[in-house]
């Protein structure tokens, strides 16, 4: 018992004497420092897994206000507003990705400077930086197609707690930035090796962007306007030298013989076009993809659970986010390449289809490839939609999904009856017809198409598009012809239908958009084109209506208005700099872009 | 509970000399925890030593009316003599107070006089003396007020001494409510305090409390947490509001609540109030054998009902007209015919309530106790036994909540001066519920189509898929279709205790406290797929067939399991002591705590789901994670008090704080305190002229409290590489990432609280009224806030929080009571309410790029819960009245209808849009104003108790299906839409307009935030009321029966509320998109025993 008042007693004293506060040091469990970091290959890789993650693919989610898995986690879903599709979503809020492609820049920044103090081999150091360049220059070209001339920062900036306002930059001119993108990709070019594995960059990888990248470049100097001494807008004399370096770089990879165009189901040419979207390891004309799968990376998406048509959605509902207008339709043209347009008749003189899927016979392969129309089939079931019954010459419109027209009745049902037809296949809107089928995966049953369970890679950058971007800038720089049209007779072939015999800017820019045909370069297309704004703004899109002509037993079709009546003003081909960074920067940053 | 003098002094032994020293300093007993708490339970001590003077017999008056003298002696009802009783010659000042033997002797006028006994603590005695020359007089306590010992920070102090704000809620309240949350049973019983019960899911513990408003819930978070709520210490120790919700009522003694600076004794976060509670002890005497039951039921409330297909087609087709003018689309004709209509009116067609096909109205619960007390001198032990099990309100008893609990505390003295003392108490609670988020499935299950039928071709073997695609309701809250969701939870408290006398000076005690807390929880959620089906037509075949639908798929499991550990060492001297009138009080403390957490779950989906088993899962699908943190505290505790004759108080303190959230450099803060108090009703001017005043007393406290909050922010002094976090596919493989935190704010620390508070308390006429009045203010500083103003994005950082912010909490609370006694009838009536409002004094925001933005958007110097949108003026009763209206729908207000919503053009440019938007309400669902009424009355054997509780500035604004009909496109709108403003042809658009409460269906210019969408949900509710009987004492001696008491209760019985109608006013709107459990009213019957 003594003891036990001594040990109290002494504890009591040591407790409180003890001024010693190691008890509460803590460590955290999941921090790696810089020692830890650039020392070792793995780490390394794991930098680059983040750097990779925070690249603004354009994939499943892009106009959806969000890029991908930048910022967010693959939700969304393709969607332009333009004649591609009808369902747009306006991706006028991109404030934060101001933030967000700022933050990958500096952790690119970061790798670049630290990476230069550790002792590793030139070549091995080179490559690192190779790759981190080309990085930052896909960072940096997201930044200059949306804001034009941003601030450009190279080295990872130092907080000084007595001068916070010294972090703030100016913004670069626009053609500072495609300079920096250019001479970052250069870089890469000459210091990347030729091959990599899937999902990373070689040096093919980084002439696919230089392409795309000068290609926008030049066409800005071409067809833009100069305005805040250069802030946005390139000067035209730039145009040449931009041009010539995406010519350059499409020339490179063309030339290089590492990849071909697509071709591995010849017999089947629509199916071709499928799969080139959906078997992209090993694909021949791949050359930058970004995986999404499940098993091996946790990382999926719910492009299938929005994007299937509503007669087979999932069970937890959606579908019809994405529905092609008939204008995009009708750029396809026919295997003989005569024009796209239906041959449908007008209302009253309607032309009769036994079937409804006869009313695109003869079309471009591709159309087959990448659109799902009413009466083809997916994922082994007949896709319906249509806007309901004529029946004496009255029609019966129908207004949900799989209703069915009772012709002893006269009337529109829910169920099937014994002498019924059906009415609908598509409850929310007759007019849509046509969905997405590039990006869908064709092999997962409907029914397991549920949110987060899509597992589809995106073709980032493929040689189709090296192709068209080559005759492009071959064509804008004015070389001879034949050059412009070898390559895209390349593609034609390919697809299955006739080759052009002489070529143009329209014919150039129709083969772009049906063939990159919800890729998402469309968006950016209209925009460095400037056609925005004098083809689209106010424009309708067409839907179509199908009808069972219940007398005839056949189905006619009509043309009709569907949505838009969309404004776009010149203001629209840059989006504002957010605001709150306009008022932290104070003149620096002035009012942002003109217009807004 | 009480017990007197002479009790102490056997019972106490050991303690003799300190509790001489305790009557001698008649101060706080700022004691070993043991000597406290022998005190505490065995009597409220009076004190001994503040001896009033006489009053001077002055001058010639005095003189002239001496007559005679009585003497006499002043003891209690247990005997022991009372010193320093006042005696006060009724109608004069003349008066005088007992010796230390509680002997007096007074010099009294001839003829008629009354003499009035007046003593702290007890009830105060008049008696006319008529010729006797020794008049005794035994005093009775009054065991209410103010004897009362309550539970102040490290220690028990007599009420009349305390200097804080402190409020306290005794064990026979908190078992009245009959719920299962100890939080819940705090609702109204205290002042500043406020509770709100999110749900009634069993097993849940579904609560918030808040006091004084100092904790906050942010609106834009589903989930509704609260951050920043009050400090929970149970039996002395930091504990988890979780532990402290599953707690048995019946094995709590009491509750305090430190709602002031004097809370910053318990330093850390105490700067939102302090929940302090204290276990039941065991006492010395025969085995005491409690039993307590209550079985009875749960029963809903108020809860939203849905709309029938006849009601539910009306409005679909008035949807469509009105969308026809409004929104100018094709115009379609009506998506239900007449026929229809008029079949679904007469029942001929299917409606079904999905709601009520898997909600029933009412759900069992139970509860069992039994404590054991006793003791010898030696060795007291409570122990206790607990047991509460509940039901859902679904069909499908899906949902079940069950909680054991289980309690040693046991006090042993070991040698003269040495004391041991262990706490042991271990609580498992067990639930179950459906697979799925429970406000999703409600949330579906308000949304399904009443016109669908509950089963496809109305054959119960198939459940239908409805045209929504929805999933089933049946399905959803069924475990043989959906699968479940098992929470097992343990928490394992443990307190052991070593206190010594200190022999050689006098007063000295010290004292070691070791705690030792684990907790552990398991949950286990097998999510289950099954199909739904449609009755179709194959043409082909001519026949019908039930086409399936597959819902969940693919069937999963996922199982996680956490622990938490809890190290609490606290080392302290206590010193206590009297000089003359000056009484001295010190404590000195040691305290360091350590938490270690540490979790890991695992996920897995099946190919044949028979077995809910991880490892029956596809390898292929395996997914695991895990967590780990840690923390600590060091703490170093000082605290001085000092009163004189009892009459000024004072009591200054600090606390030195170390956290392992900061840097070393920062990591250290020193938070003082002081209060002070003067009991004007031992002054003599006092007591001389306004001999009514029985107690007064006027208290003041001022503090810096720290807090280290920062949650999910720590480390921030570090910079580094966070691995792993999520990465990229790079081949084949998946890549883990790493995260960059490459900015540090070395010189992170506390944040600060500053709290100021003043009262005044007293009793007037012997406790026919009470009161008691508190105004307060809390000033934090320092408040982690990102410099988002002055850095630029383009840094390019996750930016380190700083300690930039601050605001301002402030209010009042009041209570009054009155108890008396009417023949045989006892009652007392106690009313409190509080009022509480935040605003930000300072905020950083980024600058305003115009004065608009400034005033629009920028939120330092306002109220942090000011709701925005438009002001509204009635509604449209005309077109004539439209049209002359300013344009409110930017279409030249052809879009408007009759009984849409006149919005108020605040700026009076003609057109109404978002600049004339303006302060409309407070939100958070807080309400201002808080209030609550305790009511007890015994008659004989008889006994009642009543709470009445309600609140007041308070409004609620719902969301999603509670906003509006037809929040999602085909959605069931709840039933109270129907009453509407329509035509009395709904597809007519020409018809005549009927008026109603709510606007036409359809119309979206009505959805707009604003006034007329935020609902007063001022309530009065009876919150509880229980009726007992005590079967008379003579009866039950024969069965060797102590007591047997039975009783029935109720909680929220009656409710009264003013502009809610069709949900429970205290139904939360701030998480969940307003989709909550229903909240419940319980009935119960049940008995006590004791033997």
């Amino acid at each position: 018992m003594k003891n036990i008042k001594t040990y109290l007693a002494l504890l009591l004293t040591v407790g409180l004497s003890a001024c010693n506060d190691s008890f509460l040091d803590k460590k955290p469990v999941d921090l790696l420092t810089a020692e830890q970091v650039y020392n070792s290959p793995e780490a390394v890789e794991a930098y680059f897994a983040t750097l990779y993650k925070d690249l603004p693919i354009e994939d499943f989610s892009f106009c959806n206000g969000r890029f991908g898995e930048f910022p967010a986690n693959g939700d969304g879903y393709t969607a332009n507003w333009t004649w591609e599709t009808t369902n747009s979503t306006n991706a006028a809020n991109n404030d934060e990705n101001w933030g967000k492609l700022y933050r990958a820049v500096r952790n690119v920044n970061t790798f670049i400077k630290e990476i230069a103090t550790v002792a590793l081999p030139e070549a091995t150091k080179n490559a690192y930086v190779a790759e981190a360049r080309f990085v930052r220059a896909y960072y940096y070209q997201e930044l200059v197609k949306y804001w034009g001339g941003v601030p450009i920062l190279l080295e990872p900036q130092q907080v000084d707690d007595s001068n916070t306002q010294s972090l703030n930059l100016p913004r670069s001119k626009e053609a500072e930035v495609w300079d920096l993108v250019k001479s970052d990709l250069d870089f890469a070019v000459a210091n990347l090796p030729v091959s990599s594995v899937y999902g990373r960059a070689n040096k093919y990888v980084a002439l696919a962007l230089l392409s795309r990248s000068m290609l926008h470049a030049g066409s800005i100097a071409k067809f833009g306007t100069v305005q805040l001494d250069g802030l946005v807008g390139i000067d035209p004399s730039k145009a040449t030298p931009y041009l010539q370096a995406a010519y350059d770089a499409s020339k490179a990879i063309i030339d290089g013989g590492k990849y071909s165009l697509f071709n591995k189901y010849p017999t089947d040419k629509a199916l071709n076009f499928q799969m080139l979207f959906f078997e992209l390891q090993g694909n021949s004309e791949a050359i930058f993809c970004k995986g999404w799968d499940y098993e091996s990376t946790r990382r999926t998406h719910s492009q299938d659970l929005m994007a299937l048509p509503e007669a087979i959605r999932s069970p937890i509902g959606y579908a019809n986010r994405l529905t092609p207008t008939l204008d995009m339709v009708e750029r396809f043209e026919y295997m003989d390449g005569t024009p796209g347009t239906l041959n449908i008749g007008t209302p009253g003189a309607y032309v009769h289809y036994a079937n409804p899927q006869d009313v695109f016979k003869n079309k471009d392969p591709r159309f087959f490839g990448s659109v799902i129309s009413t009466g083809s089939s997916f994922k082994g079931v007949e896709i319906t939609g249509q806007r309901g019954v004529i029946y004496n010459g009255v029609k019966y419109n129908g207004t949900a999904l799989n209703q069915y027209f009772d012709i002893d009745k006269k009337q529109i049902v829910a169920n099937p009856t014994a002498n019924s037809v059906r009415a609908t296949g598509n409850s929310n809107n007759g007019a849509s017809v046509f969905w997405l089928k590039k990006w869908l995966d064709p092999a997962r049953p409907a029914n397991l198409c549920v949110d987060w369970s899509s597992e589809t890679d995106w073709l980032d950058m493929r040689l189709g598009e090296v192709l068209l971007n080559f005759a492009e800038a071959s064509f804008e720089l004015g070389k001879p012809a034949a050059e412009a049209l070898d390559a895209v007779n390349q593609l034609r072939t390919r697809a299955g239908i006739a080759k052009l015999t002489t070529i143009d800017r329209s014919k150039i820019r129709n083969e772009r958009n049906v063939e990159l045909a919800f890729e998402n370069r469309t968006f950016w297309d209209l925009r460095r084109w400037r056609t925005l704004t004098t083809e689209f703004s106010g424009w309708i899109p067409s839907g179509l209506y199908i009808y069972y002509d219940a007398n005839a037993k056949d189905y006619v079709f009509e043309r009709t208005p569907n949505g838009g009546g969309k404004t776009y003003q010149l203001k629209d081909y840059y989006f504002q700099i957010p605001s709150s960074e306009r008022s932290k920067a104070g003149s620096l940053l002035g009012n942002g872009n003109p217009g807004y | 509970m009480q017990k007197n003098l002479s009790d102490l002094k056997t019972v106490c032994g050991p303690f003799g000399h300190l509790a001489r020293v305790f009557l001698l300093s008649g101060l706080s007993a700022t004691l070993p925890a043991q000597a406290q708490e022998l005190l505490a339970h065995r009597a409220n001590l009076p004190p001994v030593s503040v001896i009033k003077p006489a009053y001077s017999q002055t001058g010639a008056t005095a003189g002239k009316l001496q007559d005679r003298t009585v003497t006499g002696k002043v003891s209690d009802e247990k005997g022991a003599v009372l010193p320093g009783v006042n005696i006060v010659i009724k109608g004069t000042t003349r008066g005088t107070t007992t010796n230390e033997k509680g002997v007096y002797s007074l010099s009294i006028p001839n003829g008629p006089t009354t003499l009035v006994y007046s003593f702290v603590g007890y009830l105060s005695y008049e008696v006319s003396v008529e010729n006797r020359s020794s008049l005794d007089v035994t005093l009775k306590e009054d065991a209410q007020a103010l004897g009362e010992v309550v539970v102040v920070g490290y220690g028990t102090q007599r009420k009349v001494n305390v200097t804080g704000a402190i409020a306290t809620v005794a064990s026979k309240e908190l078992v009245i409510n009959s719920n299962n949350d100890v939080t819940n049973t705090l609702t109204g019983r205290a002042p500043g305090v406020r509770v709100v019960q999110l749900s009634s899911q069993p097993g849940k513990y579904d609560s918030q409390i808040d006091i004084r408003g100092f904790s906050y819930t942010d609106p834009n978070d589903i989930n509704g947490n609260q951050t920043g709520g009050p400090l929970i210490i149970v039996d002395g120790v930091q504990r988890d509001k979780a532990g402290f919700d599953r707690l048995d009522p019946n094995e709590i003694e009491s509750v305090s609540i430190l709602k002031d600076a004097t809370a910053a004794i318990y330093g850390v976060k105490a700067a939102n109030g302090v929940v302090l509670v204290t276990t039941k002890k065991g006492s010395q005497g025969k085995v005491q054998v409690n039993y307590t039951t209550h079985v009875g039921q749960q029963i809903i409330t108020r809860y939203p009902a849905l709309s029938n297909a006849f009601q539910y087609a009306t409005l679909y087709n008035e949807q469509q007209v009105n969308n026809n003018i409004s929104n100018r689309a094709e115009l379609t004709p009506p998506k239900y015919s007449a026929a229809q209509l008029a079949d679904f009116e007469s029942g001929k067609a299917t409606s079904t309530d999905f709601l009520k096909a898997v909600l029933r109205d009412r759900a069992s619960q139970q509860q069992h106790n039994l404590t054991i007390n006793g003791g010898t001198e030696k060795l007291r032990y409570f122990a206790s036994a607990g047991f509460f099990g509940e039901g859902g309100l679904f069909n499908s008893d899906i949902l079940m909540g069950k909680k054991y609990n289980l309690r040693l505390n046991v006090d042993a003295e070991l040698t003269k001066g040495l004391t041991m003392g262990a706490n042991i108490a271990l609580i498992n609670s067990i639930s179950r519920e459906p697979s799925q988020a429970m406000w999703s499935l409600l949330k579906n299950t308000w949304q399904w189509d009443p016109t669908e039928p509950l089963y496809s071709n109305n054959d119960p073997a198939y459940l239908r898929q409805p045209l929504s695609a929805l999933s089933h309701p049946v399905a959803d809250f069924s475990e043989a279709y959906s699968g479940y969701n098992r929470n097992d939870e343990k928490f394992l408290t443990s307190t052991f205790q070593l206190g010594y006398v200190v022999p050689f000076v006098k007063g000295l005690s010290v004292k070691a406290q070791y705690a030792y807390d684990v907790n552990y929880n398991f949950r286990k959620q097998f999510t289950k797929k099954y199909n739904q089906y449609e009755y179709l037509f194959d043409a082909a075949t001519q026949t019908y067939y039930q086409k399936p639908y597959l819902h969940l798929a693919p069937s999963r499991i996922s199982e996680a399991f956490g622990q938490g550990k809890r190290n609490d060492l606290q080392l302290s001297f206590n010193y206590q002591n009297s000089f003359g009138k000056h009484n001295i009080g010190a404590l000195g403390l040691y305290e360091q705590i350590d938490r270690v957490n540490n979790s890991n779950n695992a996920s897995t989906q099946f190919i044949i789901d028979a077995v809910d088993q991880l490892a029956a899962g596809s390898r292929k699908t395996d997914a695991i994670g895990s967590g780990y943190s840690s923390s600590a505290n060091m703490s170093y505790v000082g605290k001085v008090n000092y009163d004189y004759a009892g009459k000024y108080l004072i009591e200054a303190g600090f606390r030195y704080d170390g956290s392992s959230s900061f840097p070393k450099n920062s990591r250290w803060g020193f938070f003082p305190y002081f209060s002070a108090g003067w009991r004007l009703s031992e002054e003599v001017f006092v007591r001389n002229n306004l001999p009514f005043v029985s107690n007064l007393k006027l208290r003041g406290s001022y503090g810096v409290l720290g807090d280290d909050g920062i949650a999910g922010a720590s480390f921030q002094f570090l910079t580094g590489y966070t691995y792993p976090s999520s990465g990229y596919q790079f081949g084949t493989t998946f890549v883990g990432g790493l995260g960059f935190k490459n900015s540090a704010n070395p010189n992170i620390t506390w944040y600060t609280s500053t709290t100021t508070n003043f009262g005044l308390e007293g009793s007037l006429w012997n406790n026919l009224l009470t009161f008691e009045a508190d105004v307060f203010r809390r000033d934090r500083d320092g408040l982690l806030g990102d410099r988002i103003s002055t850095i630029p994005a383009t840094y390019g950082v996750n930016l380190p929080q700083v300690n930039l912010n601050q605001d301002r909490t402030q209010g009042f609370e009041l209570v009054l009571g009155h108890r008396n006694k009417f023949r045989d009838i006892n009652y007392s009536i106690s009313a409190n309410m509080s009022y509480a409002r935040t605003q930000y004094r300072y905020r950083e925001e980024t600058p305003a790029n115009s004065d608009y933005d400034f005033w629009r958007n920028r939120n330092a110097g306002r109220f942090n819960d000011v709701v925005w949108g438009y002001k509204t003026d009635g509604q449209f009763t005309s077109l004539e009245e439209i049209r002359n209206w300013p344009i409110m729908d930017g279409a030249g207000n052809r879009t408007i209808l009759p009984g849409d919503i006149r919005y108020v053009d605040l700026n009076g440019d003609g057109i109404i849009n978002n600049l004339d938007e303006t302060v409309i309400g407070r939100g958070q669902s807080k309400p201002a104003i808080y209030f609550g009424t305790n009511i007890t009355v015994s008659w004989k054997g008889f006994d009642i108790s009543m709470l009445l509780q309600g609140a007041t500035m308070y409004q609620v604004a719902y969301q999603d299906q509670l906003s509006r009909p037809f929040y999602f496109a085909t959605a069931n709108p709840i039933s109270a839409f129907n009453d509407r403003w329509h035509r009395s042809d709904i597809v007519d658009a020409t018809s005549e307009w009927i008026p109603g409460k709510y606007p036409s269906t359809g119309q979206r210019q009505n959805y707009k935030s604003n006034e007329f969408w935020r609902f007063d949900a001022t309530y009065l509710r009876v919150k509880s009321l229980e009726v007992g009987y005590s079967l008379p004492k003579t009866l039950l001696s024969k069965a060797h029966i102590k007591g047997l008491r039975v009783f029935g209760n109720g909680y929220n019985l009656f409710t009264f509320s003013k502009g809610l109608d069709f949900v429970d006013p205290e139904y939360t709107d701030d998480r969940l998109y307003s989709y909550n459990y229903p909240l419940t009213m319980n009935v119960n019957l049940g008995l006590q025993l004791s033997f």
